[in-house]
């Protein structure tokens, strides 16, 4: 597939932000190019161009109260970053990215923040997830994915090691 | 992905895959051509080695299907006004890469 030249165009329009959050289609545009960048051995520039509409979609997942879709988005983050050009991406977006990262093991742990308020101590209903949960309704597998992706990234240290700390 | 799809994810799959999708009517309104028809009926709901065997014996083609060549537009864009037909296809895509990376990840890991 990454052989084509603009592999990655068709899909791209369906990413953006819609209005019904019940709408399967983005979510299925992003796991198709998720699969395609991922299964390249080498991150072409093609590649590297469609990361940023990527790695934005799948961060407004990682924002929502569904522990579901929450992995899904986290999972293919992991899938993406296993190669240096799209962790290098992944941490140029990291307010997008990482941010809501952080908030999901604020909340786990229980630490109040403003963003962690919104999840500590409400358990959120949901009906999707099946997993035991920790502190503030944080699913064990989603924290385990969230953990794996910083994981992934650490593998930056040189680039990012002193903006990690913080 | 190393782990096992998330079952929301698959479910929706799973559900999706199991609609009827009006073909020949989208044919007829003009979403898909004729040929782009038969190719995708060549491996929608077959045996999963026969759909294997079928996609690689022409990839050019299943590229140009999904993707379009030459500046003509692939069915994920033709069929984006469709939301059953692009959701369908989605998937279905899904299916085929899944069938064919999996096979050239084995062989990466015999090296």
């Amino acid at each position: 597939m990454s052989e084509h030249p603009k592999p990655f165009q068709p899909f791209l329009p369906f990413l953006s932000p819609s209005s019904n959050q019940e709408d399967p289609i983005p979510l299925l545009a992003s796991t198709v190019l998720t699969t395609i960048i991922a299964s390249s051995t080498n991150l072409s520039s093609k590649a590297t161009s469609a990361l940023p509409r990527l790695f934005s979609y799948l961060s407004t997942l990682t924002k929502v109260s569904d522990g579901g879709l929450q992995d899904i988005a986290v999972l293919e983050y992991s899938a993406l970053l296993r190669s240096k050009a799209a962790r290098e991406v992944f941490w140029e977006q990291r307010k997008e990215t990482v941010g809501p990262l952080t908030d999901i093991l604020r909340a786990a742990a229980g630490v109040g923040s403003d963003s962690a308020a919104l999840w500590s101590g409400v358990a959120v209903p949901n009906a999707r997830s099946t997993e035991g949960s920790l502190g503030g309704g944080v699913g064990l597998q989603l924290l385990y994915h969230v953990l794996l992706v910083l994981w992934q990234l650490s593998f930056e240290g040189t680039a990012i090691g002193e903006d990690f700390d913080e | 992905m190393s782990l096992d799809p998330p079952t929301y994810l698959s479910s929706l799959q799973n559900n999706i895959r199991a609609r009827p999708i009006p073909w020949e009517g989208a044919v007829r309104a003009g979403t898909i051509t004729d040929d782009q028809l038969s190719k995708i009926k060549a491996v929608d709901k077959v045996r999963r080695d026969l759909r294997k065997q079928t996609v690689e014996g022409d990839l050019d083609g299943y590229r140009a299907l999904f993707l379009g060549v030459d500046g003509k537009a692939g069915v994920v864009e033709s069929a984006a006004r469709r939301a059953d037909v692009v959701q369908y296809l989605l998937v279905l895509l899904g299916d085929l890469l899944e069938s064919i990376y999996f096979q050239r990840t084995l062989r990466w890991k015999d090296h």
